[in-house]
């Protein structure tokens, strides 16, 4: 039995999840989540949360990417620098933005732009997407690049043909984790956000602690509605990149 | 240049002034076993789970492998208060353990994918070359696959720590302010008015990782160096 | 069109790798490059093939100057060790990919001539090796290029694979009028499909010639040399040698004689000289001769 057994995982984690879901589920009458749809405040803090997810997951994907693009072709440890925020708890650097950026037009926390909120993100996970993609970025195979050269393929058809293809996935992946992440976290956002929006996990929460218990259902329908979602969400971009990964994994030369 | 814009930060981290807060300091102990016994159910649990990812073929593993995955892509702290209902049935909440189950939810999957990477990155004919070298499993963990998989180990204990500090609102939900961690005298400070002990609490946050880190470096290397003495001893004797 | 070089150098950082390099390969022939591995002979490759720039010297197609000429506008593609299909397209989608456009129903041609007819829509992962090797083969020559680098394009493949694709390759390249530079550290590919062998060691060439005759004077090819090709028994006393480089001879058996239960022929070719060859394969058509030594 030397290969290794997956299911105590599976089961727990599986079981957790389905559970946790299973429960809210049973909390809540379709009348919770019609009334959902008509809050306005619920809906302006989705918004305002899918603003500041997306802006946050581009810009680091963008920028993790490019890093680990630069990095794979270089030996040494100047890349471990950038390991450092990976030391530091989000909880810390949301205290160095508030430490830094107080002070500042435009940037600063409680401000309306939520740019103190983007940019703690970045602080980390710019360093996130870095070491998710190095190794991906040194396992490529610089023959294909140079075969589709000999070819004749155009510098974009080249790119797609030696290198996205293969980072496609790994690149979509990372960026999904941090979607996921920067759209429902609590403790930046209550930190660094503003009283009216708040973000969707701050939202949640308090709605679920704070105050009279009468609003907890609306907290369990909300956490039905985004889990299933980002379920379908996940479904989708699994069943359509999955043929491609698959025949990618199979097919590319070691 | 990078380097500089995620050094430079951390620079004001450091204190004019030393400072002892009491209260943050009550919570190391829970906060430290709470991260030990965390990481050591990372570990075992993602050592085995990561192998069969990595080893295993068929429709059936890579099922569990999307399941495993998912608290990467939902948000676990919604799913908590489904969860905290059921923990108050079970009687784990405001206990150390149901702190720990939850906590599992967000570390666990990514220790999966650092194991099944190692795992990937050994391969096979290796795995089984190491099988037929040594059969005793203990053995062949302490020997061969254990130093081998040296850097997965330190990347996973790093990322659990890191996340499991972070964790406010999941332990305050959980634990209901009986399991004290670090965040929950963290989280208040930062809100309030004193920069000195936001300052001190962010210092904590930031130690503790590079503490754990550097603790289990040495531990690591003692081990592979043990494995070593042990292996020329043998080798000596043979000769003799 | 005739592949000229001349002079070559190519440094990395301090290390020499190539030193003076001349080498010609006349248009529409196949000249092999043999030495051990890290002689160089990759390096000069990648030179000719423009994915490295020389650090002196001259490369020259034709009349053209191509030294400095990049890779896509030189007309060269190349087979690696490894098929290095695109593994998200089907076989077809890779052999379109570098053709022109408007010679593009072509695609079916090319995979009958490689022996993959009504494999179009199969993805890389479901060849096997050899097929694999063979539609990469397609796709080289598919795109039209004048030149054909092969850089030891056998060396994943079994024996018998191995053969079948040598001839493959000797046999498209010639109708396609493609001149064609193999690198290989196997004497025996070199001898079985190159109308002239170079010899390279450290960097440097170390010897040339016609592979029957490199095989007598070099010692770097021992004492024996496969021709690989296809024999005919015509008659009991007769067989046509056929290598693979399009030589085609008619020996006579002079001599059948066994040592150690191989059997070994003497034979006399037409200009009188006589050679002592060992069939490997004698049960199919087929036949692997092996050059034992030269007589008289």
């Amino acid at each position: 039995m030397w290969r290794g057994n997956a299911w105590p995982a599976t089961l727990l984690i599986t079981g957790m999840v389905g559970y946790g879901l299973f429960v809210s589920l049973s909390m809540t009458t379709w009348e919770d989540y019609s009334r959902l749809f008509r809050d306005p405040v619920f809906l302006e803090s989705i918004g305002i949360s899918l603003y500041v997810a997306v802006s946050s997951t581009v810009l680091s994907v963008l920028i993790g990417a490019w890093l680990a693009g630069f990095f794979a072709k270089q030996t040494g440890w100047t890349a471990q620098v950038l390991a450092i925020p990976l030391f530091l708890p989000h909880l810390g650097a949301a205290y160095l933005a508030i430490l830094y950026l107080s002070d500042l037009p435009v940037i600063s926390p409680h401000e309306v732009n939520q740019f103190s909120i983007i940019l703690t993100y970045l602080y980390k996970e710019i360093p996130f997407i870095f070491f998710y993609l190095l190794p991906v970025y040194r396992r490529l195979d610089h023959r294909y690049e140079e075969l589709g050269l000999m070819l004749g393929l155009s510098r974009l058809k080249r790119f797609w043909h030696g290198k996205g293809v293969f980072l496609l996935f790994p690149v979509l992946e990372a960026a999904f984790i941090v979607f996921a992440f920067t759209l429902f976290a609590y403790e930046v956002p209550a930190l660094l956000g503003v009283t009216y929006p708040k973000l969707i996990g701050v939202y949640t929460f308090d709605l679920y602690t704070q105050g009279d218990l009468s609003r907890q259902p609306e907290a369990f329908a909300i956490s039905v509605l985004l889990t299933g979602i980002l379920f379908l969400l996940l479904v989708i971009f699994t069943r359509t990149i999955r043929p491609l990964t698959e025949r990618i994994s199979k097919g590319r030369v070691e | 240049m990078i380097g500089l814009l995620v050094l430079v930060p951390l620079l004001g981290l450091i204190p004019s002034t030393w400072t002892w807060n009491p209260r943050l300091f009550e919570t190391l102990t829970t906060t430290v076993s709470m991260i030990a016994v965390l990481t050591l159910l990372n570990h075992l649990i993602g050592y085995v789970t990561g192998k069969a990812i990595a080893f295993r073929a068929g429709r059936l593993i890579r099922y569990m492998e999307l399941l495993i995955s998912l608290p990467l892509f939902l948000p676990v702290l919604l799913l908590s208060f489904g969860l905290y209902l059921t923990w108050i049935r079970l009687g784990l909440a405001d206990q150390f353990i149901g702190v720990l189950l939850v906590l599992l939810l967000p570390t666990l999957p990514y220790t999966i994918r650092m194991y099944t990477n190692a795992f990937q990155a050994l391969g096979e004919q290796m795995m089984e070359q190491m099988v037929l070298i040594e059969p005793s499993r203990l053995k062949r963990f302490l020997f061969l696959t254990g130093p081998m998989m040296r850097s997965a180990i330190q990347s996973v204990t790093l990322l659990v720590t890191v996340i499991a500090l972070s964790q406010y609102a999941l332990v305050t939900l959980i634990g209901g302010g009986v399991v004290q961690m670090i965040a929950l005298e963290a989280f208040p400070l930062y809100s309030g008015n004193s920069l000195v002990a936001a300052k001190e609490a962010t210092i904590w946050l930031l130690v503790l990782p590079f503490l754990i880190y550097f603790v289990q470096l040495i531990l690591l290397e003692g081990w592979v160096q043990v494995v070593r003495r042990l292996l020329d001893g043998r080798y000596d004797s043979a000769r003799q | 069109m005739d592949v000229t070089i001349q002079h070559v150098n190519k440094r990395f950082g301090q290390k020499q790798v190539l030193q003076a390099i001349d080498l010609h390969i006349p248009s529409g022939q196949c000249v092999a490059l043999v030495g051990p591995s890290g002689s160089g002979k990759t390096t000069l490759l990648r030179l000719i093939a423009g994915l490295e720039k020389v650090s002196g010297g001259i490369i020259r197609f034709g009349e053209t100057d191509m030294t400095h000429v990049a890779p896509n506008q030189r007309g060269v593609t190349m087979l690696f060790q490894r098929p290095l299909l695109f593994p998200h397209l089907t076989v077809g989608q890779n052999i379109r990919i570098g053709m022109a456009t408007g010679r593009q129903q072509d695609v079916h041609e090319w995979l009958t001539k490689v022996g993959l007819t009504g494999r179009v829509d199969a993805y890389v992962h479901e060849l096997s090796g050899g097929e694999q090797q063979r539609a990469s083969l397609a796709r080289a020559l598919a795109s039209g290029p004048n030149f054909l680098l092969l850089d030891e394009p056998f060396s994943s493949l079994d024996l018998p694979r191995r053969r079948e694709l040598r001839t493959l390759i000797r046999r498209l390249t010639v109708a396609e009028g493609v001149t064609t530079l193999l690198v290989t550290h196997d004497r025996e590919e070199a001898m079985a499909m190159a109308d002239y062998v170079y010899v390279m060691e450290q960097g440097k060439i170390i010897d040339q010639g016609h592979p029957i005759e490199l095989a007598q004077k070099s010692p770097f090819f021992g004492d024996g040399v496969y021709l690989d090709g296809e024999w005919y028994p015509l008659s009991d006393v007769k067989l046509v040698l056929r290598p693979t480089n399009g030589l085609q001879e008619r020996v006579t058996i002079t001599k059948e004689l066994t040592q150690y239960g191989v059997r070994f022929y003497e034979v006399e070719r037409q200009t009188g000289e006589r050679l002592v060859v060992q069939t490997t394969e004698t049960f199919s058509e087929k036949v692997t001769a092996y050059l034992v030594r030269k007589e008289g």
